[in-house]
């Protein structure tokens, strides 16, 4: 059951409740497995194209919610929520799951954020596109059918202008 | 019976579909619209008697649809179906004549528990 009421220390969401978040989706919408990933992820698989999910977040809370997932796990996603087959998703499907599924992390992690706040589109982008600079508050790195996906969670430092919050 | 799934994501419109369809619905007649403004044009020619809409769209957004559906006096059960669901954006949504929030991700049981009360066969 996913947790809806705000609370007061949610900037120090913990990597568990990125994981809940992402096995309720994961589970419900397209019955794909994920767990969490326990190695040490020094570098990304570069044989791997990767989508980054973006969504800023202002409001009380400033920050952004980034999904990173391979292609490959994308274009799964994708076939789950077209009824097709992976060869048959569309790149414009790939975009618009990929773009879902970080807003549906962002919407519910939303609630546990302090104070109101509002959440942008989401954007998608090609590969692991991290301006790293403000505080990760939350991340945690997941394996779906085998391959590494990464939810991290970006709180914008006061004063500092960055492309990622 | 008619439904209208109003959402800017294909894919979470076809997730909605497959949803109705595992819930027991599958039967009824489904129409389609990418935002608010796309809906009230085909509720305008042929209401339907359900509305799901997503809350955040393009254009006009799942709430001003619902205001827009009020000024017009259509009485058309309205729900949302959303990845945001705080205690304000419910208040608003209820204030507003919204039946329900069905928070995603969302199940089939969530589905057939929330939509039955509102479809007759």
């Amino acid at each position: 059951m996913l947790q809806t009421t705000p609370k007061p220390d949610a900037i120090a969401l913990s990597a568990n409740v990125l994981l809940e978040l992402a096995e309720s989706i994961w589970s419900s919408l397209l019955e794909l497995d994920i767990q969490r990933s326990d190695d040490p992820v020094t570098e990304w698989p570069c044989d791997q194209p990767l989508l980054t999910g973006r969504v800023v977040v202002d409001g009380d809370w400033q920050g952004s919610i980034l999904l990173v997932c391979p292609k490959a796990i994308a274009c799964k996603a994708a076939a789950a929520m077209f009824g097709v087959s992976p060869p048959d998703v569309a790149e414009t499907d790939l975009s618009d799951t990929m773009g879902e599924l970080t807003h549906m992390l962002s919407g519910n992690l939303k609630s546990l954020l302090p104070g109101p706040c509002r959440l942008s589109p989401s954007s998608v982008t090609e590969g692991y596109n991290i301006t790293m600079g403000n505080r990760i508050a939350a991340q945690v790195f997941l394996r779906s059918e085998g391959l590494l996906l990464q939810i991290i969670l970006f709180e914008r430092e006061k004063n500092y202008e960055n492309p990622d919050c | 019976m008619k439904i209208l799934i109003v959402d800017d994501s294909n894919a979470m419109r076809m997730i909605v579909r497959r949803t109705l369809r595992e819930a027991g619905f599958g039967h009824l007649e489904v129409q389609q619209a990418s935002d608010g403004n796309e809906a009230l044009e085909l509720i305008r020619k042929n209401p339907p008697d359900l509305i799901l809409s997503d809350w955040n769209m393009p254009n006009k957004s799942g709430l001003e649809l619902l205001y827009a559906l009020n000024e017009e006096g259509y009485k058309i059960t309205f729900g949302f179906i959303t990845t945001e669901g705080t205690a304000e954006m419910r208040a608003k949504a209820a204030q507003a004549g919204a039946k329900f929030i069905i928070n995603k991700p969302f199940t089939a049981e969530t589905f057939a528990q929330t939509l039955g009360a509102f479809i007759k066969d």
